[in-house]
């Protein structure tokens, strides 16, 4: 019967001339990378900003879940440490990608299945940077190994700022620097020509396929450009003065990790009350740091740690160098709490902080099961929402992407192949 | 072959109509393969249904239409491979499939081109290479957070990957400033200076390197700093300049006539220099003493603290022994302690013993309490020494332990530094200033600086041919610009060469609209291919000289290229073909490979690259890739990996420090599971994830890149599959199911023998024959390697497997061929092309199959010389 109709179908097309194409997938390049032109971001959103947190080595699974769901659970170990803030988070259990195991596949944390997907805190920025002098902050506490974190349209993989100075001099800038990077900005700015005439002229001898290169070359040229400008005007808005002082070092050395990760916290709180950026995200590192805490040297590095094989003693420890992570997010959310934002409503209530891993179990090295909470954002929280990965149509953790998205009043219907939004 | 999407197999098949519905340039599908179409394919490829994304309902085909030919390819090699129509529908008879696989072949070889890629952009490797040749910078380096390149078929050289966005220019761009700076420098300001003070937690500890004790962050040993110094965690000198350094030290029980003496040192902890002496203080005994030294800091800089003249030192084991004899003669309640540790029996999982560092002392320390006037037998002390004194790293930092607590011992109270007074001059400057000069030498030469003469000179070395008057004029216009606007020749210099690194010229290579790449654009596509560097003078000679494009020129150069750069060749194409640059990210589990080093994995890849480089150079036959008589490895490797009997010397020495000796090449009996790719360790950790193996990966891996028969992508959504350490079903079993469901088993009947057949090797290429089970008393699950191969061979395990690949040479031969042209040409090969490189092969094939005759013949054939 098919084939049939088909046939007929088709002698009718061929008679008429008409052949119904499937629409074609767009070219992955070509596409713009940051919108420069005026953002079509809700303006009544519930959320403005977004911070994603990702520890490289995962939390310690029966230490971070709530035993029950819903809103009445009780604390887990890890969870106690953010007791305070109780009805300011909702912790998810059962979310993953669907991808393959190893600590290579970590990287698709803010991605989706597919490592190299533009990550939910660039697509926020696509939409959000434009708003601020700083389109978004890329950072590690700890080195950055080879993990990557943020990746933009076109898969590159954004670099991670280790060094708390380095955010530090972006956000507060001496009046020394300021002049040195304006004229840096004005010159590159001016000489700018040349390239352009250059390519022009290479563009006279080009094949049809070279064109499409030389367009994307030009079309770069003049985004890098426009950035420039918006740098340059920045520069000379009078700088907001905060009394914060960083330490006259930075905590590079490994087992100073901790104290860099709390710097970092710090800083990314400044940088969302002066509004210099929206978008952040921080790599927490799991490397062989051996730490120090409350005076206690630690007896492993936090890597072999991971590896815990089930030793009680090596959980044990685990568990402490974990609760570090979540001591140093409460006292993130505290600062949330306090610093208020243009209307002096509290940052917390519009900035969403997305705070989990990509390794579900980091003893077997595997992927699936997330660890993950989010707090802030204008969102109802206060829940444990469980997902049984098994169940029929389960959300996975692109849904809780997609629904962070919306809260930032992006209107996207999926998040690589997610397209449910869950219900917060 | 064009590739919508990136770093993914070829062969899927994008929901695209195949023709452009009525486009003036298309052609008419003939009645026999139209009908053929309809009666096997329309089932599921109508337009509606379009399984697999693929309409085959149309009448026209746009031959021009490059999308259109890659689709129609797709349709050939499925049809030619047997893969559709699925088994389970009607089949066409021979001749059918005949007739529209000739009509298919026809077609696509008259409407695909020879080349047609667009131009390329240089790639990370490849700019970090040139700029080292370009900018005579010691040790030049990119920037870390530089933007890594997308790949396809894991190559990171392919035109259609290398875009470009504002963030790319961006880090051009900041690039081009680093190496500006580097070259001009910016006068430095001196700092505000400040006195900072620290106490004992700003000290680092490093493995048992000090501990604090009464207050006093205490050193009692002498040896490498990493292990025995301490340093100020929580400083950095702002710039070089002098300091004046103040600490508060102490001694305690110091040995008589050797009063301790402390070594200042400086040492900035990224750069992995040694450190620089500052100064050495003596200690006395009693009351803590201030010492201050002016210093030279150099920027970045910390504060090192080692105890110099210790008279511990656990790194010599001869020495540690005759000092651990010493001490336990005099100590004997401390060796009881130490013996009766020892004797007691490990309980379930925690081992026995004296354990390393500061746990180990309190444990013997309780021992000695409770029996402190033990006495020991000098043959047992002797014994426990010698014991005790080959664990020398381990049971040296128990022991530092007691010196730590009761001396002698060094004990650091405070310190505080105080600067800068004044800037200096340090080594790195003075390395610039060389660097400034070397790189006016190289573009500059004789006394007089001329603007014009320089940036001809810069110009043609970055564009890799000579720079035009008009090129050249518009930088001298840059740098002459900032002169008349106030600045100096320098600055404006620095802006040109900022500017510089933004052009087009330097960025692209290959550009142009004649088929036939020109002289100087063949220079750059044969020197990138085969040195990752740009064309030194030579080629350009030859390019300028116009003869490079003729046979024999060619070949001498390739020849020539070939004996300077193949190490070069054989790294950086082997880490793309074969993945082995994955294991920078692979940590294996301590359970496989407990002394898993940077220097182990080291080896691991060279052993790839020894591996290629001799069959290479030695134009062996590609037979030696799969079926060799040789191996390079080392002790090491070869007993822990590949359990060759002939290191079993090894075993004797302690697992971490044995020997990471070069490796050597050994011959080996062919036919064997050793040897070649195939189970090569660095291959199966590549293709693993450091715990488990996953076949299905290995076998993707083996179709992509040995076989030559990429299979396409997988369906959605697939998890992946790990063995069930819990025992009850093996991996097979559960892929079984594949078998039994059509749709999954067009594929997984390639892709599942031959990766099945490497479970023998585990997750670090170890063999195996069990698989490990999580438990004890888990009986352990047999390996099970066998399978069929879709032409019908049967696989007990992989020598059955290398025997087909050498007795069918031309796959393994084909797919080599095709990653050589995807790596040197940058783009993927079309029908027509695959076509000359498959007869190029089979002419290679009958003359002995030799490796650098395929390259050759590949590096002379239209598909490399055309763009």
């Amino acid at each position: 019967m098919k084939g049939l109709s088909n046939r007929s179908r088709r002698h009718f097309l061929r008679a008429t001339g008409i052949t119904l194409a499937l629409p074609a997938l767009e070219s992955v390049r070509g596409e713009s990378f940051v919108a420069e032109a005026a953002t079509t971001v809700s303006p009544n959103a519930p959320a403005k900003r977004l911070f994603c947190v990702g520890a490289n080595l995962g939390f310690y699974r029966p230490a971070f879940y709530p035993k029950a769901t819903g809103r009445g659970y009780e604390m887990s170990e890890h969870l106690q440490h953010l007791a305070d803030h109780r009805n300011d988070f909702t912790v998810f259990s059962g979310l993953d990608h669907r991808a393959g195991n190893g600590h290579n596949n970590w990287d698709n944390f803010l991605c989706g299945p597919k490592i190299g997907s533009i990550s939910l805190d660039q697509i926020a920025a696509e939409q959000i940077a434009p708003l601020t002098r700083i389109p978004s902050f890329q950072l590690c506490a700890g080195g950055r190994g080879s993990q990557k974190l943020s990746y933009n349209r076109q898969g590159v993989p954004l670099p991670l700022i280790e060094r708390p100075s380095v955010i530090y001099k972006q956000l507060f800038s001496s009046a020394d620097d300021r002049k040195r990077t304006d004229y840096l900005l004005r010159s590159g700015q001016s000489a700018l020509d040349t390239v352009l005439d250059e390519a022009k002229r290479l563009q006279q001898n080009a094949s049809v396929s070279d064109k499409d290169k030389l367009d994307e070359y030009f079309t770069s040229l003049r985004e890098m450009e426009q950035r420039m400008s918006r740098q340059r005007k920045h520069l000379k808005k009078p700088q907001q003065k905060v009394d914060y002082q960083l330490p006259p070092y930075d905590p590079i050395s490994p087992g100073l990790m901790l104290e860099a990760e709390e710097l970092m916290y710090d800083l990314v709180a400044l940088a969302f009350q002066t509004d210099a950026t929206r978008i952040a995200s921080m790599f927490l590192a799991g490397l062989g740091q051996v730490f120090t805490i409350d005076g206690e040297t630690l007896r492993a590095g936090y890597h072999a740690l991971s590896h815990h094989g089930n030793d009680p003693e090596m959980i044990r420890d685990l568990i402490r160098v974990e609760a570090e992570h979540l001591k140093s997010l409460n006292r993130f959310l505290t600062q949330l709490k306090t610093k208020t934002d243009a209307e002096g409503k509290p940052l917390l209530d519009s900035t969403i902080v997305l705070f989990g891993t990509g390794m579900g179990d980091a003893n077997r090295h595997s992927n699936s099961n997330l660890p993950t909470l989010v707090a802030g954002g204008g969102f109802k929280h206060g829940q444990h929402i469980a997902t049984d990965k098994q169940a029929d149509n389960a959300h996975r953790m692109g849904d809780l992407h997609l629904t962070l998205l919306h809260q930032l009043g992006l209107e996207t219907a999926s998040f690589a192949e997610a397209d449910r939004p869950m219900a917060i | 072959m064009r590739s919508l999407f990136l770093t993914l197999a070829a062969g899927m098949l994008p929901t695209l109509a195949i023709t452009q519905p009525s486009s003036n340039t298309a052609t008419p599908i003939p009645d026999v393969p139209l009908d053929i179409i309809y009666n096997y394919c329309i089932e599921c490829h109508d337009e509606l249904t379009a399984k697999g994304d693929l309409n085959l309902d149309v009448f026209d085909v746009d031959w021009s239409d490059e999308h259109a030919r890659e689709h129609w390819t797709e349709v050939y090699s499925r049809i030619d491979r047997g893969k559709m129509p699925p088994k389970e529908e009607p089949q066409p008879s021979t001749r059918e499939r005949e007739q529209l696989l000739t009509w298919l072949d026809q077609e696509l070889t008259a409407n695909n081109p020879i080349g047609g890629a667009p131009m390329r952009r240089l790639n990370r490797r490849e700019i970090e290479n040139s700029l080292t040749t370009i900018f005579p910078i010691p040790g030049f380096e990119l920037p870390p957070g530089f933007p890594p390149d997308n790949t396809i078929h894991g190559f990171d050289t392919v035109s259609e990957a290398l875009v470009i966005s504002a963030s790319h220019l961006e880090a051009y761009r900041d690039t081009a400033t680093l190496i500006a700076d580097y070259l001009f420098p910016q006068p430095k300001a001196l700092p505000e200076k400040k006195k900072i003070g620290f106490d004992t937690g700003d000290f680092a500890i490093s493995y048992s390197s000090a501990s604090v004790v009464d207050g006093a962050m205490r050193l009692a040993s002498t040896g490498a700093l990493n292990r025995n110094g301490t340093w100020l965690s929580r400083f950095e000198a702002e710039e070089s300049g002098t300091y004046q350094v103040t600490v508060e030290l102490s001694s305690k029980n110091p040995p008589q006539g050797n009063p301790p003496e402390l070594h200042l040192q400086a040492n900035n902890l990224t750069a992995k220099n040694p450190s620089r002496s500052l100064a050495t203080f003596t200690v006395q005994p009693g009351k803590p003493q201030t010492f201050t030294a002016d210093v030279e800091l150099y920027q970045g800089e910390t504060l090192v603290f080692a105890y110099k003249n210790a008279p511990y030192n656990h790194g010599s084991k001869p020495e540690y022994t005759r000092f651990l004899q010493e001490l336990f003669t005099k100590e004997q309640a401390l060796a009881a302690a130490w013996i009766k540790l020892n004797e007691a029996a490990p309980t379930d999982g925690v081992r026995g013993g004296v354990p390393r560092g500061g746990t180990g002392w309190e444990r013997l320390k309780k021992q000695i309490a409770a029996n402190p006037n033990a006495t020991v037998s000098p043959e047992a002390i002797e014994e426990l020494s010698k014991k005790a004194g080959s664990r020398n790293i381990d049971t040296g930092e128990t022991i530092v332990y007691k010196f730590f607590e009761e001396g002698p011992n060094i004990g650091i109270h405070s310190a505080s530094i105080e600067g800068p007074f004044a800037l200096i001059e340090d080594d790195a400057m003075r390395e610039q200033a060389q660097a400034k000069k070397r790189f006016f030498d190289k573009y500059a030469k004789g006394k007089d600086f001329h603007l014009n003469a320089f940036f001809k000179a810069y110009l043609s070395k970055l564009f890799r041919r000579p720079a035009t008057e008009e090129e050249v004029s518009q930088y001298v216009t840059i740098a002459k610009a900032e002169q008349e606007a106030g600045y100096t020749l320098d600055e404006g210099l620095h802006l040109a060469i900022r500017t510089s690194l933004l052009s087009s010229n330097f960025l692209y290579k290959e550009s142009g609209h004649s088929t036939q790449l020109e002289p100087y654009e063949l220079a750059s596509r044969l020197s990138y291919f085969l040195t990752s560097h740009p064309p030194d003078f030579k080629l350009l000679a030859a390019a300028s000289a116009g003869t490079l494009n003729e046979p024999e020129e060619l070949l001498a150069q390739t020849k020539r290229l070939l004996k300077d750069s193949s190490r070069t060749f054989a790294t950086d194409f082997t880490s793309l073909w074969l993945d082995t640059h994955l294991l920078d990210t692979i940590m294996p589990d301590p359970q496989l490979l407990r002394y898993y080093t940077d220097n182990y994995r080291r080896s691991l890849k060279e052993e790839v690259i020894l591996n290629f480089r001799e069959i290479l150079t030695k134009n062996e036959s590609l037979d030696q890739f799969i079926n060799p008589d040789f191996l390079y490895t080392n002790p090491t490797i070869g007993w822990e990996l590949y359990e060759l009997g002939q290191f079993s010397a090894v075993e004797k020495i302690e697992e971490k420090k044995r020997n990471q000796a070069k490796l050597k090449r050994i011959e080996i009996p062919r036919d064997t599971r050793y040897g070649g790719l195939l189970g090569m360790p660095a291959i199966m950790l590549a293709t693993a994830n450091g715990v488990d193996t996953q076949p299905i990966i290995r076998g993707v891996w083996m179709l992509e890149n040995i076989i030559g028969r990429p299979p396409p992508e997988p369906p959605k959504s697939v998890p992946a599959l790990s063995p069930d350490l819990a025992g009850a079903t093996t991996l097979k079993e559960r892929l079984a199911a594949h078998m039994a469901d059509a749709s999954c088993a067009s594929c997984h009947e390639d892709i599942d023998p031959v990766g099945f057949v490497f479970e023998n090797f585990d997750a670090v290429g170890r063999w195996r024959t069990e698989y490990p089970t999580a438990a004890k008393k888990v009986k352990p699950l047999p390996v099970d390697a066998t399978g069929v191969l879709p032409e019908g061979t049967p696989l007990n395990d992989v020598t059955d497997l290398k025997k087909w690949l050498v007795t069918n040479p031309e796959y393994f031969a084909n797919c080599l061929a095709e990653k050589l042209m995807l790596y040197g040409t940058g783009r993927e090969m079309n029908y027509r092309e695959e076509k000359q490189l498959e007869a190029i092969v089979e002419k290679n094939v009958e003359n002995g199959n030799r490796f650098e005759d395929l390259l050759i013949a590949l590096i002379q054939s239209e598909v490399f010389l055309s763009r």
